[in-house]
C-alpha cells in the first residue's frame, strides 16, 4: 500500500546575514531535497533580501551560503515563490541571483502556502 | 549632550527601531549597521533626515556593500570612523 508523502513549504521571513536562521532554512530545504520530499520555498517579509543579486557576505566575514541557492534544481527544489508585496514594501527591484523564481501576489502566496501539508517557518 | 544612535535592525521587522525617530535631537548622529542598513530603502531614512542634517547620517560601508544596497542617500564610513564617533559622543543608544 502506498502512502502519499507530504508536501513541505519552507517559509523564509528573515534577512540573510545578521542571524543564522536563513542558513538553517537552506540546510533544511537541501536535506528534504536530498530525500526527495516534495518541497517548495517561500520568501516573504525580510526573507526576500535573501534573493537580491550582487550581495557579498564575504566582506563581513559571513560564508556566502547564498551561492548554494543556484543548486536548488539539483535537489529538485523547483518551486520558489516570492511575495510581490514584500518586494514593493522594500523598494526592491525583481533582480535576483537565481533564475526560475515566481513573484506572486500576497493572495496567491497565501493560497499556495495552504496547499502544503507541512509549513516550516524560519 | 549629543547622542549617537546605532540602528541595528530593519524597521519593517522590528518596530522598536521607530523609537529612534522619537528620540532624535537635531545635534544627534545616526549610524546604520548590520540589518539596520536595509532601512536605506525605507521612508524611515527620509524621516530621519527631516530631523537631522544629511551630514549627520552614516552607514557602515562594508555592511552596505555586503547587502548590495544603494549608497546614495547617506555617508559611508569605516569601522575606525565608527570608533571615532563612539568616542566623540556623550552617549550611545543602540536600537535593536
Amino acid at each position: 500500500m502506498s502512502v502519499k508523502s507530504k508536501t513541505v513549504a519552507i517559509v523564509n521571513t528573515k534577512a540573510p546575514f545578521a542571524k543564522t536562521i536563513a542558513k538553517e532554512a537552506l540546510d533544511v530545504a537541501l536535506i528534504y531535497g536530498s530525500y526527495e520530499q516534495e518541497t517548495s520555498l517561500f520568501f516573504q517579509g525580510d526573507g526576500v533580501y535573501q534573493l537580491i543579486s550582487g550581495q557579498q557576505p564575504e566582506i563581513i566575514n559571513v560564508k556566502n551560503f547564498l551561492k548554494t541557492f543556484s543548486a536548488f534544481e539539483f535537489y529538485d527544489l523547483e518551486k520558489v515563490y516570492i511575495c510581490q508585496q514584500s518586494l514593493a514594501d522594500r523598494n526592491i527591484k525583481a533582480d535576483f541571483h537565481i533564475g526560475n523564481v515566481n513573484v506572486i501576489t500576497t493572495h496567491e502566496f497565501s493560497r499556495l502556502l495552504h496547499q502544503h501539508d507541512v509549513l516550516l517557518t524560519f | 549632550m549629543t547622542t549617537l544612535h546605532l540602528i541595528r535592525d530593519s524597521v519593517l521587522i522590528n518596530n522598536t527601531i521607530t523609537l529612534a525617530l522619537t528620540n532624535l535631537a537635531p545635534d544627534d548622529v545616526i549610524v546604520l549597521l548590520d540589518d539596520g542598513c536595509y532601512n536605506v530603502n525605507q521612508d524611515f531614512i527620509k524621516e530621519i533626515q527631516i530631523k537631522v542634517p544629511y551630514t549627520q547620517c552614516f552607514a557602515i560601508e562594508p555592511h552596505m556593500r555586503a547587502r548590495s544596497l544603494p549608497t546614495t542617500n547617506l555617508n559611508l564610513i569605516s569601522y575606525s570612523d565608527l570608533l571615532d564617533l563612539l568616542f566623540n559622543h556623550n552617549n550611545v543608544i543602540t536600537w535593536q
